[in-house]
């Protein structure tokens, strides 16, 4: 068994809503290694992006550790925790909140490539256009603004971002929901074709059990601020034991025939 | 039953920068009192574009040709009144700065003519209308309080609060957990069962859509490329593109995409 490549231990975090607690994660632990996808899955609320925010430093954890690439993720600050944000990086559940609407696509995929030294200025058109090619758009988008262009291809800006600083896990938030099937399609063998070229790990949150069952190895579902179940994706969802799992898998939408 | 919505060669294109993108091209199709219409199609093939044009909230500049008819009314529809509207993007519909009860309750006041006090019985009711949990309270809370799901609901209790003659659900259940989404799909079965009201359900999930719809329409490219009822698309589609969209669906036995070792 390969070191994990993010260990999370003991994640928990209350928020007071409306005058009562809420426990969004309640001792939440879970692993990924290297160029491995771990899905999580669960009903609404059950705490998936408070977990996942918690990972990109975004909300502020009352315990638990987070190990990410050997270093305590929690403890750094300043000029390392910006070095492990290119190697750690989100794709937002809410593609409008991620963006500043009125920014160009270009300028969106610039700043990364800025920010973190990737490619030389003079350089960065072509990278830009080779990022947007690689997520299937058209690189003559570059020049829209982002809330000229539509909601799936907005998604695929935020995927584009995302792989732009070549990381080693990205945390992937209902980031294929908004794709219509052929799009999902590519995009997710984009995701298995960076996986298996530069192992990169995925932690996949998803509602959609039929593509957690294609791309996931494992999967683990949470309910209210807890694991309830993981195991290999298949298994998990051909056979679930606990009773959020069945519910989940009874619920999942099906094609209905005609008469 | 009577005709709700007509579109008829319907064209849309958007202008900046001195250029002008065609992205609907002679759409027409009718919308019956009662009705489930589901709309699929790809990314970028202008099913947003429709539920705007319908609603009349194309950003200025867009050009629109052929014909948005509302044969019921004699007034020009009414947004929040006549016509609901819930995105796949809650944030969009949601004002962060106002409570939930806030909200849904100056819907009530503003189409229904409520007291403030009866617009948040109201809107109490709607949020237990939509399974949200504990209403009372969340009436009280502010949007980034609640999960992706509740927020959700929350917009929909809002589009509904005027009992609009058609509610426009634009990928509105995609970002939900499937037993939510399978209780929002009742959810608005019942609205459209109770209050006679026609629903444009836009999604990607052909599955979802034929759960939701009578019938289907599917778009390509700005085009309506094919119409029927759900079981003829799903059984016996006539377009290519149609057979390629139901081939790429992901159900629960779909083979893994991982390499066998990795799975076994
Ligand atoms: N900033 C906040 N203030 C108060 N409560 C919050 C906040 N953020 C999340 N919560 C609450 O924490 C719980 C977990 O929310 P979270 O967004 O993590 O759920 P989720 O599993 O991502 O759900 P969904 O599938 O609907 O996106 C919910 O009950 C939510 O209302
Ligand atoms: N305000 C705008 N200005 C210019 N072009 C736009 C604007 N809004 C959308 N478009 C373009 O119009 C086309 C149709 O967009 P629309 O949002 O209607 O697609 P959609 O079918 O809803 O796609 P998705 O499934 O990704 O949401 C796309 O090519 C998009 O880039
Ligand atoms: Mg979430
Ligand atoms: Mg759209």
């Amino acid at each position: 068994m390969t070191a994990p490549l993010l260990a999370a231990t003991n994640l928990r975090k209350r928020f007071d809503s409306r005058g009562r607690a809420v426990a969004a994660l309640d001792d939440v632990s879970f692993e990924v290694a290297p160029g491995e996808t771990l899905a999580l899955v669960g009903p609404s609320g059950s705490g998936k992006t408070t977990a996942a925010r918690a990972l990109m430093r975004l909300t502020e954890l009352d315990g638990g550790e987070i190990c990410f690439d050997s270093e305590d993720l929690l403890a750094l600050k300043g000029a390392r925790l910006r070095a492990v944000r290119a190697r750690l990086q989100m794709v937002f559940q809410d593609p409008r909140a991620a963006f500043n609407p009125r920014a160009t696509v270009a300028r969106v995929l610039d700043d990364p490539l800025r920010i973190h030294g990737i490619v030389p200025r003079a350089e960065r058109p072509e990278a830009i256009a080779q990022l947007l090619q690689r997520v299937g758009l058209s690189p003559d988008l570059a020049t829209r603004a982002i809330h000229e262009i539509s909601g799936g291809q907005r998604q695929r800006v935020a995927i584009a971002r995302a792989i732009a600083t070549r990381p080693r896990l990205i945390v992937l938030d209902e980031a294929v929901s908004a794709l219509d099937v052929s799009v999902r399609g590519q995009i997710l063998e984009l995701l298995l074709d960076l996986q298996r070229s530069q192992d990169i790990a995925y932690l996949f949150i998803s509602h959609d059990l039929g593509v957690v069952r294609a791309i996931a190895h494992r999967v683990a579902i949470m309910d209210k601020g807890r694991i309830v179940e993981t195991g290999k994706a298949a298994e998990v969802i051909a056979n679930p034991q606990s009773s959020t799992g069945r519910a989940l898998v009874a619920a999942a939408p099906k094609l209905r025939h005609g008469a | 039953m009577s005709v709700r919505l007509t579109v008829e060669k319907l064209g849309v294109s958007y202008r900046g920068d001195g250029r002008e993108t065609e992205v609907l091209k002679d759409v027409s199709f009718e919308l019956r009192a009662g009705e489930r219409l589901a709309i699929i199609g790809e990314s970028g093939s202008g099913k947003s574009t429709l539920a705007l044009a319908i609603a009349g909230l194309l950003p200025p500049g867009s050009r629109v040709d052929g014909d948005v008819r509302w044969p019921e009314l004699e007034r020009r529809p009414v947004n929040g009144r006549d016509l609901g509207f819930v995105f796949q993007d809650p944030s969009s519909s949601l004002n962060p700065v106002l409570t939930i009860g806030e909200q849904i309750a100056e819907v009530a006041r503003a189409h229904l003519g409520r007291s403030w006090r009866e617009a948040y019985e109201h809107a109490e009711m709607l949020l237990g209308r939509v399974h949200l949990p504990d209403p009372a309270s969340a009436l009280r809370a502010f949007p980034h309080q609640l999960s992706g799901g509740q927020r959700q609901r929350v917009a929909i209790a809002e589009a509904i609060a005027a009992r609009p003659g058609l509610l426009i659900a634009d990928e509105a259940t995609s970002a939900l957990d499937t037993i939510v989404q399978a209780e929002i799909v009742r959810l608005l079965e019942e609205l459209v069962a109770e209050d006679g009201m026609s629903l444009l359900f836009i999604s990607h999930d052909i599955a979802l859509a034929s759960q939701i719809a009578d019938r289907i329409a599917v778009f390509r490219h700005g085009r309506l490329v094919e119409i029927g009822d759900a079981g003829q698309i799903v059984d016996a589609p006539r377009e290519a593109y149609t057979k390629s969209l139901l081939a790429a669906h992901m159900g629960l036995d779909t083979p893994s995409l991982l390499a066998p070792e990795a799975v076994a």
